[in-house]
């Protein structure tokens, strides 16, 4: 049994819930007739994507956006492109915030194609451009007629990329009937793509200049040359033959990755002399002709080639990598040449090279009126690479 | 009244046992027993199993210009020309999340008798899509005008021979790079290294063969074929020089591109 409090509080309970029920069906009711709704499009694209080839951060992009259209036979006018914050069509597109900087200001048209299964009437060449401005591009044509959903590939040039890295955003897709691209409000078809800036990857390296270069008479590379003595006489003595060339080799190897290649010079303190007595050095001539233009019948010279005197069967041209460029008076077999006192270049290249095998040939002959002794000199070869 | 009071009492046990269920599991909230498992259990309508009760966040995406409640990762299931993807009230619009770590890496002094490696890291994040691809572009590190040869093939690493690439697994022998991770697990994400969409390579589809190197400006480095949750991806790059190759500071800059398909 209820007393008449409860029966009250039952009784306007009752009576609120009633109110507040027919009050929200209302509501709902007006609230349907007034808010507006935004205008959609009539179909989804589909197989959408949009393609950046440079996805840097404030950086400029091609941008390649391909779709399918939805709409059979659909007019085409115009496609837009647009950069947003939102992919949504109902939602303003802004760019306050991830797509914040993007442009189309300053880009060029690219080009525009349909095809796929379906190419239809709008095949071809005929989209030539657009306009590109703010966060929007239009591409336009003719207005034709398309046949059933073709795919189309819009390319844009020169893009500017929302500025900050690793930041998501928006690019919308609209076609449109007329070349204005206004009609119908929303576009024929929309589709939305999701894409996203990063932060350039920088990657950097070192590569240290380099330039081996050794010299011996024997050993088949650097770490195995030995040698610092090259005898130009004959048998174990030693001996330089009056009218008779003789010589020995020396070895050399080198490489570089200097850009500009390198350079051998030589250089010897004396000519090829024995205390107060010399033997005539050769100036780019055979050493009969040197010797005998001497005063002793006498002569001494060194060459890059490969000759034919006694002690000189090894001989030979450089060999491997890239060959160098001899100098004159040093290239020519049963050739030779000597000049003391001063570096003296005798091979060169242009660019880097692997190793390369380099010999000289050391030669000389005794004439009728030289004097006796033990005659020498030393040369030291200098490598100078050009980075 | 005393019916209210039971219904309230049971409420109040539901709402003061969730932090130990399962919004008190950061990742994968996985509730198991030795038969059976329920992975992505929620309880309530919130669907964000990254939700925690400490810092509890109902973080509803905008969707058509109100909130609702979405996922970030949601099931998936395809045939060949449809797809749907499962879960609480999941938002309809596409989502793109591409980081990528590393903004420089610096390989060194080159050698001609040893590699040189380093890693980059990025992490990619695709919702109602059809997947996505991630390229990468641009031109290998130069000094003046001499850029590193690159390694067009997945090829081994030679030491004295000018080579430049990258791959996108962990490379055991050398102890460099790791394999694609799936965040929070593999139910939830599928990205692999590669392109692995095509199938056309197997297992050994270029980028993912460890031990061996390629770079090709536009060539796919990592992707998914559906929508996916986060698929951490490391980069190693690798160069060798010869004695040929000219001295001096090498740099380059080369882009990331993610493209999803919507």
């Amino acid at each position: 049994m209820k007393n008449r409090r409860e029966v009250l509080i039952a009784h306007y309970s009752h009576l609120l819930r009633t109110v507040a029920t027919k009050a929200a069906v209302i509501a709902m009711v007006l609230t349907s007739l007034i808010i507006p709704t935004a205008s959609q499009a009539a179909g989804q694209i589909t197989t959408r994507s949009t393609l950046l080839s440079n996805s840097a951060g404030g950086g400029t992009s091609s941008y390649t956006a391909t779709f399918t259209l939805a709409s059979s036979a659909q007019t085409i006018g115009a496609f837009k492109l647009e950069i947003c914050d939102s992919p949504l069509s109902t939602t303003t597109c802004a760019n306050t915030g991830n797509s914040l900087g993007a442009t189309f200001t300053g880009a060029t048209f690219g080009s525009t194609t349909c095809g796929g299964a379906n190419p239809g009437s709008c095949n071809g060449t005929a989209f030539a451009g657009g306009t590109f401005s703010g966060n929007n591009a239009t591409v336009t044509h003719t207005a034709i007629a398309a046949t059933a959903t073709p795919t189309v590939i819009i390319v844009v040039n020169g893009v500017t990329n929302p500025t900050a890295p690793n930041k998501s955003f928006y690019v919308r897709i609209s076609s449109y009937n007329n070349t204005a691209a206004t009609t119908p409000t929303g576009g024929t078809d929309f589709g939305a793509t999701a894409v996203s800036t990063t932060a350039a990857l920088a990657v950097s390296a070192n590569v240290q200049e380099s330039l081996t270069f050794c010299t011996g008479t024997s050993g088949a590379n650097c770490a195995a040359i030995t040698g610092t003595t090259v005898n130009v006489g004959t048998t174990t003595d030693n001996i330089l033959t009056n009218g008779t060339p003789s010589g020995g080799v020396s070895l050399m190897y080198v490489d570089t990755n200097a850009s500009s290649g390198y350079s051998i010079t030589y250089t010897t303190a004396t000519n090829f002399v024995s205390g107060a007595n010399t033997i005539q050095s050769a100036a780019s001539q055979t050493m009969a002709t040197c010797a005998s233009g001497a005063a002793n019948g006498d002569c001494f010279g060194v060459n890059l080639a490969a000759n034919t005197a006694t002690g000189l069967a090894t001989s030979a041209a450089p060999t491997g990598g890239t060959v160098p460029t001899v100098n004159a008076g040093y290239a020519t077999a049963d050739s030779y040449r000597f000049v003391s006192g001063s570096a003296q270049q005798v091979a060169t290249t242009t660019g880097p090279t692997a190793t390369t095998t380099i010999k000289a040939s050391y030669a000389a002959q005794a004439g009728p009126t030289t004097k006796p002794g033990a005659y020498s000199t030393t040369f030291t070869w200098i490598a100078t690479g050009t980075f | 009244m005393r019916k209210w009071t039971r219904q309230f009492i049971v409420c109040v046990a539901l709402v003061t046992g969730l932090p130990n269920a399962a919004l008190a599991l950061p990742g994968d909230p996985t509730s198991s027993s030795p038969n059976f498992s329920v992975v992505e259990g929620e309880i309530g309508g919130n669907g964000q199993f990254i939700s925690a009760s400490s810092n509890f966040n109902i973080n509803p995406n905008i969707d058509d210009g109100g909130s609702s409640l979405g996922e970030t990762a949601v099931g998936n299931g395809a045939s060949t020309n449809f797809q749907t993807n499962s879960g609480f009230n999941t938002t309809a619009q596409p989502a793109l999340t591409f980081v990528v770590n590393t903004a420089s890496l610096n390989l060194g002094a080159l050698s001609t008798s040893a590699k040189s490696t380093g890693i980059a890291t990025f992490n990619v994040k695709n919702y109602t899509s059809y997947g996505y691809a991630v390229q990468i572009v641009g031109t290998t590190p130069t000094y003046g005008g001499h850029p590193l040869s690159a390694l067009v093939t997945d090829t081994a690493s030679i030491a004295g021979s000018e080579q430049f690439g990258v791959n996108a697994v962990l490379n055991s022998t050398s102890g460099v790079g790791a394999n694609a991770v799936q965040v929070p697990g593999a139910t939830f994400s599928y990205g692999v290294a590669g392109d692995g969409t095509t199938g056309t390579y197997g297992t050994t589809r270029p980028y993912t063969v460890a031990e061996k190197w390629r770079y090709v400006s536009g060539e796919t480095v990592a992707s998914a074929p559906v929508s996916t949750g986060e698929t951490d991806y490391t980069l190693t790059f690798m160069a060798n020089i010869s004695a040929l190759t000219p001295g001096g500071a090498y740099t380059g800059n080369l882009s990331l591109v993610a493209t999803g398909t919507y």
